[in-house]
């Protein structure tokens, strides 16, 4: 009896490997626990046993049968795993678009840095585009006789009667900058991103509108040197790594001292090539300690109050990004161009 | 401006090792941006000094067949079509391998061993344009060879580069980085930075000798607002002659070319120590000499022909009886020196730094001259210049001899006083310096330095003293550059946060560009000024336009104010690449009142309808997702500039008009170029908006008892509108919980001018499961309200 239910048991499985299909298992199941079934069969066979025998052989047939209904439940759901599902799908269609919208690559740019001076504890600063000769240059330690005073520099605007403040398209973000601490009550750090205006020609690397980003800390002891925070920041996010950079000395009429901010050419790493005329840096951005004439103009006495400032030209670095060879593509509300970075 | 190495070397006795790209790089750092450096050697390589042996014409020809001694490189056959070609002259050799230039030609030609007309020539007898040197070397054409008669002491076979003094590094300096340092306009303001960086020995210039006054004034009174000092000296005995050729070599070599004795000589001055100056023919001048402003009426003929009229802008230097030089900027023809001049009047002067920009730009001519003037020299800088023109006269021309002076000095230049404390220098650096170390440096720069009680005194040099030094701070920078801004080690600053105010949450304008571009629209950037046309198309009613006084182009003078009339510009530049797209723009529009952010956005397709609701789509998701204070949209058939009025709706706040959300009319788009295209657009004003102070929705209890639904067609009038249809059924029975839109059709079955609307009724209880009856008679209730107040047919 035993020798048969072991038969039996090594039989189905011999034939359940070799069933391929959920049908050639069901027929199997048919032939093995069906009303006619050989299981089934050896159970009706109990019968004939001597009843010492048959509580002994029903327990051991009744787990062959619970044994082989799994193992043909088992088999079956394998074959149904394995065969394809008849879906039909061309799996190399391209995706579709998630949105065909986008921002500007500068606005992303721009957010980035916000962000990440959110996390240094900054204001974002917007001040206003029509901005005056007294704050845009009086307040900015200009001399009188400035040449960017001049209509070939700036945009200003026609009219007013003569004793106002003349009024212009802001040329820069400082002037905003000494506006927004009148406003408030020190220390700051704050950055002041936003469109600037300059009466230039235009060519591939000049524009009329663009980009500036502008940093600044003002507390009452800012070593020159606690500076490169605000330009490693920038650089940081913007090449998405450390950037190796210096700091000379340059003159601009809001800052002393002031420096020119080189950072390392990222073409050939400082190794000297086209890009960076074989001195392997780049010029990036100016910076330095706000003017005492210029913390005077923001309402700080400049014996109590330092600080540091850098601002930087968003397009500039977004050319330099992505290798964009035009500057005036940002203002050309091409879509051709615009698509490529959403 | 170029800086020759070689002429630093007069004045600055620089390390042996140091290379001039070292020192490129520590000037950059510590003083000026060098650009670059370039050996003039260079151009020179394989051409040396020779010597015709022989020459003879070859028969029928301009040719000379000679014969040319070049020392160690041999005597080799050259065959020359030059006219000044003879035996004993002493040339310029270009031997096979050199590159030379003939006749000005872009392209280098690389000298090979030749055969001309059958004859051997072996290498060039070269002509100074050919070879780079006309600077040194002037020539009456470009066929005639360079004479090389000052070099009969040089060996043959010497290379040219060395014989001539091209052996040498030269920096070219960025003018902008110099605007604020006048000292450093000439070579020995750059040797004493060198100085300064190296601790390397700076050498004296020599004084000038002392000379008796002049018998008879050489000067009469100058106006004292356009000059600070003024000096003459006349020097008698003088013949106009070449300048020597080291001086000439130098002076080629940053970049000016050779004249005559004198002008070489004032140039020479310039660019060693900064200071600008003037001959005269002494004998062309009709009394003293005096500056003055110009007058209306007069004029002077430059010494390049230009012919400028007098005004009140500029100044004159002029005798009794006419200008003869626009001071500071240009000297005028009539006076200048010639080779018949045997007297010379040397004007060396200090004028006023804007009446010199102010001049120059007048009479448009910007000269090395006025550059420096304009940059605000110190009066003391004549000195120097004086004593460095008798010296090198003296060598030139030992016969010559002054024979008067005068010094007239309005105001001479005063030493800036600084006084800053030692503590000051460190917290702003960061660094502690010791007192001696920053007094030490200092004083190599020039400063007197006295130190008590932790602070120093300082008198800035006269040379530093023009605007340049005045503050605290500018010490710092001192201080700080000749230690090198690299050598500093970062501190991370240290800051009080108890005032720092925190922007509470994202600015409006960046949330609405998010959302606008997560919504499918693409940001653009347009110019704040609109062309007239597009004005005219889309912003007609505006009136208090803001104006540029000097715009990019004669219709660009108007800033925008709408966003629309750019953005409808935009759509002619992409409508023939895109059938359908979305553009937005979050800028500034102006108004006298000055400027205010407006945020607008365009959707151009081929179905009004569809982009209608699109676009609507969008404002009711930037509304709900940025929380704005509740807007609201309500149609209205009011002329606005651009829109369609039988397809807007304004969007209030409260009962003000923030925007417009319309079709763009036939009209705006005709005059804009849009062809085809519909245009959908809004443009709202973002500056009334502001976020809810905390979210305004109140929670409502879930419902228990589930709802059901049923869809209701009716065909309606096309001047029922859908706010209709929901104020209708709006609280027509308790169990109605709300209507939604699920579409329209117009076409086939449908009338002319209506369409059927199709509408989901929930249903439902707060208490019970509604039964089918219950659900029915919502639904006839709906049918009949519909039927009997807005004419619907149930279809």
């Amino acid at each position: 009896m035993t020798d048969a239910a072991d038969d039996l048991r090594s039989e189905l499985s011999g034939a359940l490997e070799a069933a391929n299909s959920p049908e050639a298992v069901e027929q199997l199941r048919v032939a093995y626990l069906g009303k006619k079934g050989k299981i089934t069969a050896l159970l009706k066979s109990l019968g004939q046993l001597p009843p010492e025998e048959r509580k002994a052989a029903g327990q051991r047939i009744n787990q062959l049968k619970n044994a082989a209904s799994e193992e043909l439940e088992q088999r079956k759901l394998e074959l149904v795993d394995a065969a394809g599902s008849g879906v039909v799908i061309d799996v190399t269609a391209p995706g579709l678009p998630v949105a065909p919208g986008g921002l500007h690559p500068i606005t992303q740019m721009m957010y980035d840095l916000d962000d990440a001076f959110a996390a240094l504890n900054f204001e974002v600063y917007q001040g206003p585009e029509i901005s005056t000769e007294h704050h845009d240059f009086d307040n900015m330690n200009f001399p009188p006789d400035h040449p960017a005073r001049e209509s070939m520099d700036t945009y200003w605007l026609a009219g007013g009667d003569g004793n106002e403040s003349r009024r212009c398209l802001r040329p820069h973000l400082t002037g905003g900058s000494v506006r927004h601490m009148l406003e408030g009550s020190p220390p700051y750090r704050f950055v002041y991103p936003g469109h600037v205006y300059r009466n230039e020609t235009t060519d591939a690397r000049h524009e009329r509108a663009f980009v500036q980003y502008e940093a600044l800390i003002v507390d009452r002891e800012v070593p020159f040197t606690a500076g490169r925070l605000l330009i490693d920041t920038i650089l940081q996010t913007v090449f998405g790594k450390p950037v190796k950079t210096r700091m000379r000395a340059g003159f601009f009429p809001f800052v002393e001292p002031g420096y020119e901010i080189d950072m390392e050419c990222q073409v050939c790493a400082g190794e000297g090539c086209s890009v960076c005329k074989h001195v392997g840096w780049l010029e990036v951005m100016p910076g330095g300690v706000p003017h005492p004439n210029v913390l005077r103009c923001a309402g700080l006495n400049p014996d109590e109050w330092t600080g540091f400032y850098v601002n930087v030209g968003l397009d500039r670095l977004v050319m330099m990004r992505y290798g964009i060879d035009d500057v005036r593509l940002f203002h050309s509300a091409d879509l051709r161009f615009l698509h490529q970075f959403r | 401006m170029l800086v020759s190495l070689d002429w630093l070397k007069d004045y600055v006795t620089l390390p042996e090792d140091l290379s001039p790209e070292q020192i490129m790089h520590d000037l950059t750092l510590a003083t000026v941006e060098v650009e670059g450096v370039e050996f003039p050697a260079e151009r020179l390589a394989g051409i040396c000094v020779a010597e015709v042996v022989s020459a003879e014409p070859v028969p029928d020809t301009r040719l000379t067949m000679t014969r040319c001694d070049a020392g160690e490189h041999g005597v080799l056959p050259v065959v020359c079509g030059a006219a000044n070609v003879r035996a004993g002259l002493r040339v310029a050799l270009a031997l096979p391998g050199a590159r030379i230039y003939p006749h000005g030609a872009s392209e280098a030609l690389v000298v090979k061993q030749a055969q001309l007309r059958g004859m051997d020539s072996h290498a060039v007898i070269c002509a100074a344009d050919e070879i780079g040197l006309t600077g040194v070397f002037p020539a009456a054409d470009d066929k005639t060879i360079i004479e090389l008669s000052e070099l009969t002491e040089v060996a043959l076979g010497t290379p040219l580069a060395d014989a001539v003094g091209y052996a040498d590094a030269v920096f070219e300096i960025d003018n902008k980085s110099l605007t604020n340092r006048p000292d450093l306009w000439g070579h020995y303001g750059i040797a004493r930075e060198l100085a300064a960086i190296y601790s390397a020995p700076l050498a004296e210039l020599p004084e000038a000798p002392k000379v008796p006054a002049a018998q008879r004034a050489l000067l009469a009174p100058s106006e004292p607002a356009v000059c600070n000092r003024f000096t003459a000296t006349v020097f008698e005995g003088v013949s106009v002659q070449q300048a020597p050729l080291a001086m000439r070599s130098r002076l080629a070599r940053v970049g000016q070319r050779a004249i005559d004795l004198f002008v070489d000589l004032t140039n020479y001055v310039m660019f060693a120590v900064g200071q600008p100056s003037h001959a005269f023919d002494a004998d062309q001048l009709n009394g003293p000499l005096r500056a003055r402003f110009g007058e209306s009426g007069e004029q002077l003929t430059l010494l390049d022909g230009v012919e400028v009229q007098g005004d009140p802008a500029m100044a004159f230097i002029a005798d009794e009886s006419t200008p003869l030089a626009v001071a500071g900027v240009k000297g005028g023809a009539a006076s200048g020196v010639t080779s018949d001049t045997s007297r010379i009047f040397l004007e060396m002067a200090n004028f006023d730094a804007k009446l010199i920009r102010a001049a120059s730009q007048k009479i448009g001519a910007r000269t090395e001259a006025s550059t420096r003037f304009e940059k605000a020299l110190d009066t003391q800088r004549i000195d120097q210049g004086l004593g460095l023109f008798h010296a090198l006269l003296k060598e030139v021309q030992p016969a010559a001899r002054v024979v008067a002076f005068q010094d007239e000095v309005s105001r001479a230049t005063e030493r800036a006083v600084v006084v800053v404390t030692h503590d000051y220098i460190n917290t702003r650096l960061g660094v502690p310096f010791a007192a001696d170390a920053i007094q030490a440096s200092l004083e190599v720069l020039g400063f007197e330095v006295e130190v008590a009680n932790d602070e120093f005194r300082l008198r800035a040099p006269t040379w530093r003293s023009t605007g340049d030094v005045s503050l605290p701070a500018d010490i710092v920078e001192e201080v700080a550059r000749l230690h090198g801004y690299d050598n500093f080690q970062f501190v991370p600053p240290r800051i009080d946060l108890t005032h720092l105010p925190r922007s509470r949450r994202m600015p409006l304008d960046r949330q609405v560009r998010e959302l606008l571009a997560t919504a499918g629209l693409q940001e653009v950037f347009t110019y704040p000024w609109t062309r007239d046309a597009l004005i005219e198309a889309a912003a007609g009613s505006a009136t208090d336009f803001l104006a540029l006084e000097m715009p990019p182009a004669p219709d660009l003078a108007r800033l925008r104010p709408s966003l629309l009339p750019n953005l409808l510009e935009a759509v002619v530049t992409n409508q023939r690449y895109y059938e359908e797209f979305g553009l937005f723009e979050v800028g500034s529009v102006y108004s006298e009142t000055g400027d205010r952010t407006s945020a607008a956005a365009v959707l151009a397709g081929s179905s009004a309808e569809g982009l209608f609701r699109k676009l609507r789509g969008v404002v009711e998701h930037v509304q709900r997702r940025a929380q704005l204070e509740s807007i609201r949209l309500m149609p209205s058939r009011e002329p606005h500039d651009w829109a369609d009025p039988e397809a807007q709706l304004h969007i209030l706040k409260g009962e003000e008009r923030v925007g417009v959300l319309a079709r763009v009319s036939n009209r705006s788009k005709r005059l804009s170029g849009i062809d085809r295209a519909e245009v959908i657009g809004f443009e709202l004003s973002l500056a009334p908006l502001s976020y809810h102070p905390t979210r305004e929705n109140r929670y409502e209890k879930v419902p228990e008892f589930p709802a059901s639904w049923f869809d209701v067609s009716v065909l309606l009038a096309d001047d029922v509108t859908w706010e209709q249809v929901l104020a209708q059924t709006a609280a027509i029975d308790p169990l109605l919980r709300e209507v939604r839109w699920i579409g329209e059709y117009r076409g086939k079955g449908i009338p002319e001018s209506h369409r059927s609307l199709t509408l989901r009724l929930v249903v439902g209880a707060h208490d019970r499961t509604l039964v089918s009856e219950e659900a029915e008679a919502v639904r006839s209730k709906v049918v009949s309200v519909l039927t009997e107040n807005l004419s619907a047919v149930q279809r």
